[in-house]
């Protein structure tokens, strides 16, 4: 276990070290330098504020650095949590900033994570039971129209029913739990189809196990097997498609923080990438990255941990069999002189 | 196996000679909203006498597993079911379900065909094997594991007090075969019922687990086999009922019933089955082509000739040795048989003659010339040369083309002349195998599986081979149908002059159809010889393991031989279907002497 | 007996398969189950009217999508013949821009599914029949594209390459072939380790002969599927960064940009977004219809006996 944990993070790792560089070496590729734009938005839209006397440096931070010391800069300061200033907000660093904007993506989708989780595990449950009926169709029919439609689209729709036309709801802005309804919604909305699909799914593969019918016929009641061996195996898999759904709605609150003002992590970002507010962009990509990669390695360890299959096949034991293997064909040579009989030497 | 185990409650009071089990005009059928659908079963009829044995044999579609789940309420809520099943003087059909349920595993025990998928692979078996006698409240939970062990014990598992905390995942498939019918037994049911229980076993291990079957009848269980194979039958059961299309056809005793058997389909089933006849030691085709061996010796160049063949596999669950250094040759006219269970390295060392596979070491030769090192018209007449049958059928063929396109595709491939003839020849081809010209347009999907295998023949024939390699090409089919294919084959052999290399785990059909056969174990060849040699005198004691658990349609088998625990020094490994490979601990377990009641005790051989 | 005589009576046993009395090719047997559904048939019907309205926009957008007319601003739906869906806040009519979004749309769509799918089949069918080391570095290449959160990409490269539409198709495509590549690995992954490939190689064809021939029909059926559902994601990605500030630049219309400029006015003027957003989710739909039709028509499962 231990082996395959360091085995991983050393993945980990490679894979975020290759993402900053690809990301560094297309911010290289950026045409126009920040002090060129002076800090004007050059996309057409919300929230264009200017900026109050922007640094005039170039993309590298430094005019005179070669790109490599920047990037070795940067990664340096990423490590220790030291990173340098925004160019939008000079006043802020880009982990201040992320500490500032990322509490509020992340709020946003662990309460859309409870709604989600709390919709289709039961939806999906119903569905599988229900098999082929009207409680199966009709919640199907409606997550795979859900399916198609992104977030952001879910949140306007929203957003013309609560605020505009019932008023209950703010169009944007973040002061206080009102704010929250609609983007946890819409985000929410986003993924439960897909979760409930997949429980659904799972469930059904469950019950068509032999091991079902084996319970059945060792007397079980229909509680007893859908408790104790329907749920255990179905829901496993669930856990290893929750997590990195999470990982994603943290990380995929862009759009609606966009849309309404919600000054989350994901605004910030989109700020930043109208504006070529290169440090920032670069802090949040690896940020966003990190976080998906230790969700999904989080995920797999929990996986391992619940599947005994899984938890007890130890690298040890292949390197018996390879021993094995190569000390047999040694002596097979040896043996195999006696076995063959007379006639078959033609 | 160890002696019978005490009672948990007393068994229900029969009248004498009431049978156990008793199954009048039982009729299934899964109606979904439409009429026309053919039932399931139509009037299914049986009597089972406590501790007897019966045998329900049919052949795929037979309804012979639908009959039996449908008695004891085991078919989705879609099915509809009437007729009657009276169990210890009670109708199960017309039962209450809490009532039925009572029964069920309690009274009635069910083992089914693949071990692995019928325990719950999260579950350890100490849970599974437990669970059901505290449902029942046949005994204390504190002693619930120990009636479990003892259930391990019987049915001759080695340390089950240990094996039982382990997951399914940890057994091997004969052991964890056994694992299941201790979890039936486990509450001393009455009636066992097992649905081809030894199908996925390797042979020589299917032979414990029946001669297991037949000692727990000593314990006064009754046995309802469900089988598709007439030996098994024979070998386990007294009574035989055969089923087709949802109806009984027959029924008799067994022991006889190869000789009395009337109705057409039975003795179609008992004629198809193939055995061997370990008394002149070759197969009724192989009589006239007794080898001496002296021909053989005097032959030109072999067509293909393995030498020092080695392939090692490198897989998540370590190195596979698949074949160690393997000599084999194949002339002109010979037909070769390589006989192995699952995991011999038969299929592999087939592929490694084909050149699919690239040998880790060692070399291949076609006429003298190496394929490492052939140029491409040489490997181009290879492919002319040597074809190849799989195992397969419909996966063999490429279901975007028509039959007729799938038979001259190797003439397309070969630019062997234009559309028209490759047409015409494919025409030819077709009618060869028995393929009636209307389907020859159809698509490989509309074609019963026999039907298949014979166009995939045919197109292996389209370029005039001189080896056919045939890869199981009849374990997927049904028997009737198999016994049709090999026939095939052989009148093709004939006329075509074809030389094999048949590949099978079935002594049986290697008999009937081969001049020489090569028996590998764990990737090595064990022994290799001439038919008639083979059967009346086998060396290896792995061979003489192999031979004796072959369950014959007529007559007995051979005493059994117990499978060597080690082939060249090293343990027997056996590898599991999907390659992972285990220690069989099992082989290292003696058990005690193995009593047929039905005949005298006679040494074991070793 | 005749060979083909025993064949049939033994045969008969397959009961409903000799029934057939016409061959019936794989194609055909999709197509019927495709239609089966009426759903999905109604959306392909209904995107194939989107794909002609898309292709004769200039001709059916009664007034040119760009052209202002200040005097008539903000005319709400239906109330004016000459502007049926109304005008927007630079007096533009509503329903031109809404067609010739339409248009950007589904260039978009197309586009850059089309260029991702292109770059998947190579890559991914590469790696699939070739395995090895080709196999593993192509993978360890598509497990860094992964790590990228999906949208990350595809927003540094419009920053990087602009905003014109063929530089937004071409952010679109490259941020997301990496999904499709590895679908195409595991479907030639699939369908090498069947029965047929391996005959093809015993009867002597070539690697190319059996990829082309005998692995790509095969494989086609769910890589339709994933291009039916990849379509959609793209014009929803498109969107997306519209709303971001960084879709297809004015004056070029699209929805995204529609519903931006609408937003600031939601609260007074909400058909301003309402059309597009409709619109938008309608064409969203229909694609996706029609790639769960595909999928339930394609299902591997059902192939055999």
């Amino acid at each position: 276990m231990l082996r395959y944990l360091a085995g991983r993070l050393v993945r980990l790792i490679v894979s975020l070290i290759a993402v900053s560089i690809i990301t560094f070496i297309l911010m290289e590729l950026v045409p126009g330098s920040y002090s060129d734009l002076q800090g004007t938005d050059v996309g057409s839209g919300l929230g264009g504020s200017s900026v109050q006397g922007g640094a005039a440096v170039g993309p590298g931070g430094h005019e005179d650095q070669p790109a490599w010391q920047t990037y070795l800069d940067f990664m340096k300061g990423a490590a220790t949590w030291n990173m340098p200033a925004s160019y939008k907000y000079p006043q802020l660093t880009v982990n201040e900033i992320i500490e500032q904007g990322f509490p509020v993506s992340l709020t946003i989708a662990f309460l859309a994570m409870i709604i989600t989780v709390a919709i289709a595990i039961p939806t999906g449950l119903l569905a599988a039971v229900k098999q082929n009926r009207v409680l199966d169709y009709g919640p199907m029919f409606l997550f795979t129209v859900l399916t198609a439609l992104p977030g952001y689209l879910f949140a306007l729709v929203l957003i013309l029913i609560f605020a505009s036309w019932l008023r209950w709801l703010p169009t944007g802005g973040w002061n206080g739990p009102q704010y929250a309804v609609i983007p946890v919604l819409a985000l929410g909305l986003e993924h439960v189809a897909r979760m409930a699909r997949f429980v659904r799914s799972s469930v059904l593969e469950s019950l068509g196990e032999e091991y079902v019918v084996a319970a059945y016929a060792k007397g079980a009641t229909k509680q007893t097997v859908w408790i104790g061996h329907v749920l255990r195996n179905s829901l496993i898999p669930v856990v290893t498609v929750a997590g990195p759904m999470f990982a994603a709605m943290a990380t995929g609150t862009v759009f609606i923080e966009a849309l309404m003002g919600i000054p989350g992590l994901g605004l910030f970002f989109s700020v930043a990438a109208r504006t070529r507010d290169l440090p920032l962009m670069m802090g949040a990509t690896l940020f966003f990255a990190a976080l998906l990669m230790v969700v999904n390695l989080l995920v797999d360890l929990s996986y391992r941990l619940l599947d005994p299959r899984i938890r007890y096949q130890t690298p040890s034991a292949s390197f018996r069999v390879r021993r094995q293997a190569r000390a047999r064909l040694e002596r097979a040579g040896l043996e195999r002189a006696g076995l063959e009989r007379a006639a078959d030497h033609g | 196996m160890t002696a019978p185990m005490s009672r948990l409650d007393e068994p229900a009071e029969l009248q004498p000679e009431q049978p156990l089990l008793s199954i009048r005009d039982l009729r299934v059928s899964f109606p979904a909203g439409r009429s026309d659908i053919p039932p399931a079963v139509d009037g299914l009829n049986l009597d089972l006498p406590p501790a007897g044995a019966l045998a329900l044999v049919g052949e795929s579609g037979s309804g012979k597993t639908v009959g039996t789940r449908a008695a004891i309420g085991l078919l989705p809520p879609s099915a509809r079911v009437a007729g009657e099943a009276v169990f210890e003087g009670r109708d199960l059909i017309t039962m209450p379900e809490e009532e039925l349920r009572s029964l069920r595993g309690r009274r009635i025990g069910m083992v089914f065909q693949n071990a692995m998928e019928a325990f719950n692979p999260t579950l350890t078996l100490k849970r599974q094997l437990t669970e059901h006698l505290l449902w029942h409240k046949l005994c204390r939970r504190k002693d619930a594991l120990r009636w479990a062990v003892e259930a391990m014990d019987r049915v001759g598992i080695p340390e089950p007090d240990k094996r039982i905390r382990m997951y399914p995942f940890q057994f091997s498939g004969g052991m964890l075969q056994r694992a299941m019918i201790a979890m039936a037994i486990v509450t001393r049911p009455a009636l066992l019922i097992a649905d081809e229980p030894t199908t996925a076993l390797d042979v020589t291990v299917q032979r414990q687990v029946l001669d297991l079957l037949k000692d727990l009848r000593s314990d006064g269980l009754a046995i309802l086999m469900i089988t598709h194979d007439l030996g098994v039958a024979r070998y386990t059961c007294d009574d035989v009922l055969v089923l087709r299309h949802g109806r009984v056809v027959e029924t008799g005793r067994m022991a006889t019933f190869g000789d009395e058997a009337t109705e057409p389909y039975s003795r179609h089933l008992i004629e198809s089955a193939i055995d061997f006849d370990a008394a002149t030691g070759s197969g009724d085709e192989t009589a006239a082509r007794a080898s001496d061996g002296s021909d053989v010796a005097s032959a030109p160049t072999p067509l293909i000739a393995a030498s020092g063949l080695n392939k090692i596999f490198s897989t998540s669950g370590g190195d596979v040795h698949a074949v160690i250094d393997v000599d084999l040759d194949i002339r002109k006219d010979e037909a070769v048989a390589v006989v192995g269970q699952s995991g011999s390295g038969k299929s592999t060392l087939a592929r490694l003659l084909m050149g699919l596979i690239d040998a880790t070491s060692g070399t291949v030769c076609y006429r003298g010339r190496d394929l490492l090192s052939a140029g491409s018209s040489t490997m181009r007449e290879f492919r002319r040369s040597v074809q190849m049958v799989f195992q397969n059928p419909y996966g063999s063929l490429l279901p975007h083309l028509s039959v007729i396109a799938n038979v001259a595709e190797p003439l397309r491939l070969h630019r062997v002349t234009g559309p028209r003839g490759r047409t015409e020849r494919a025409r030819e081809l077709l009618d060869l195998v028995g393929i009636p010209a209307d389907l020859q347009e159809h698509y490989p999907r509309q074609l019963s599986g026999g039907q298949q295998q014979r166009v995939a023949i045919a197109r292996a024939l389209a370029l005039d081979p001189a080896v056919l390699v045939c890869d199981e090409p009849t374990s997927a089919l049904d028997v009737s149908i198999q016994a049709e294919i090999l026939d095939l084959l052989s009148g093709l052999r004939e006329r075509l002059g074809l030389s094999l290399l048949f590949v099978t785990h079935n002594l049986a059909v290697a008999q009937r159809l081969c001049d020489r056969i090569v028996v590998m174990a764990d990737g090595l060849i064990v022994e290799t010889a001439p038919t008639a040699e083979l059967f009346t005198r086998p060396g290896h004691p792995y061979t003489r393991a192999l031979l004796s658990a072959v369950m014959p349609t007529h007559g007995d088998p051979l005493p059994l031989v117990r499978r060597p625990t080690t082939i060249g020094r090293g343990p027997l490994i056996e590898i599991t279907a999907d390659d992972r490979v285990r220690q069989d601990l099992e082989d290292h377990h003696q058990p005690t002497a193995v009593r047929d009641p039905a005949r005298p005790a006679r040494a074991q051989e070793d | 007996m005749a060979e083909s005589d025993a064949a049939a009576v033994l045969d008969g046993q397959a009961g409903a398969r000799t029934a057939h009395s016409r061959p019936r090719s794989e194609l055909a047997r999709r197509w019927t189950r495709f239609t089966n559904n009426r759903i999905a048939l109604a959306s392909l019907i209904f995107v194939v009217i989107l794909v002609l309205t898309a292709v004769l926009a200039p001709v059916l957008a009664p007034y040119d999508p760009t052209e202002q007319d200040l005097l008539h601003r903000f005319e709400p739906s239906f109330a004016d013949p000459r502007h049926p869906l109304g005008t927007d806040m630079l007096g533009r009519d509503v329903l031109s821009r809404l067609i010739v979004s339409l248009r950007t749309a589904l260039t978009v769509g197309f586009g850059a599914e089309l260029i991702a799918l292109a770059l998947a089949i190579v890559v991914g069918m590469t790696a699939g029949y070739l395995g090895g080391r080709v196999d593993e570095s192509l993978m360890a290449f598509t497990d860094i594209m992964y790590a990228f959160p999906s949208y990350l990409l595809t927003v540094i490269l419009v920053v990087v390459m602009g905003r014109s539409t063929g530089a937004v198709i071409m952010a679109i495509a490259i941020g997301s072939w990496v999904g499709q590549a590895r679908l195409a690995r595991a479907q030639t992954l699939r369908i090498k380790n069947l029965p047929y490939v391996e005959a093809g190689r015993s009867m002597g064809a070539s690697g190319l002969t059996i990829t082309l021939r005998y692995i790509l029909p095969n494989a086609l059926g769910p890589l339709l599927v994933a291009t039916s559902f990849g379509i959609p994601a793209a014009v929803a990605a498109e969107a997306g960064l519209s709303i971001l500030g960084l879709g297809v630049a004015p004056p070029t219309p699209s929805w995204g940009g529609m519903i931006i400029d609408g937003y600031h006015y939601v609260l007074g003027k909400p058909y301003l977004i309402v059309w597009p957003l409709l619109l938008f989710g309608l064409t969203l739909l229909a694609f996706t219809f029609v790639g769960d039709g595909l999928r339930d028509a394609f299902d591997t499962r059902e192939q055999g006996r």
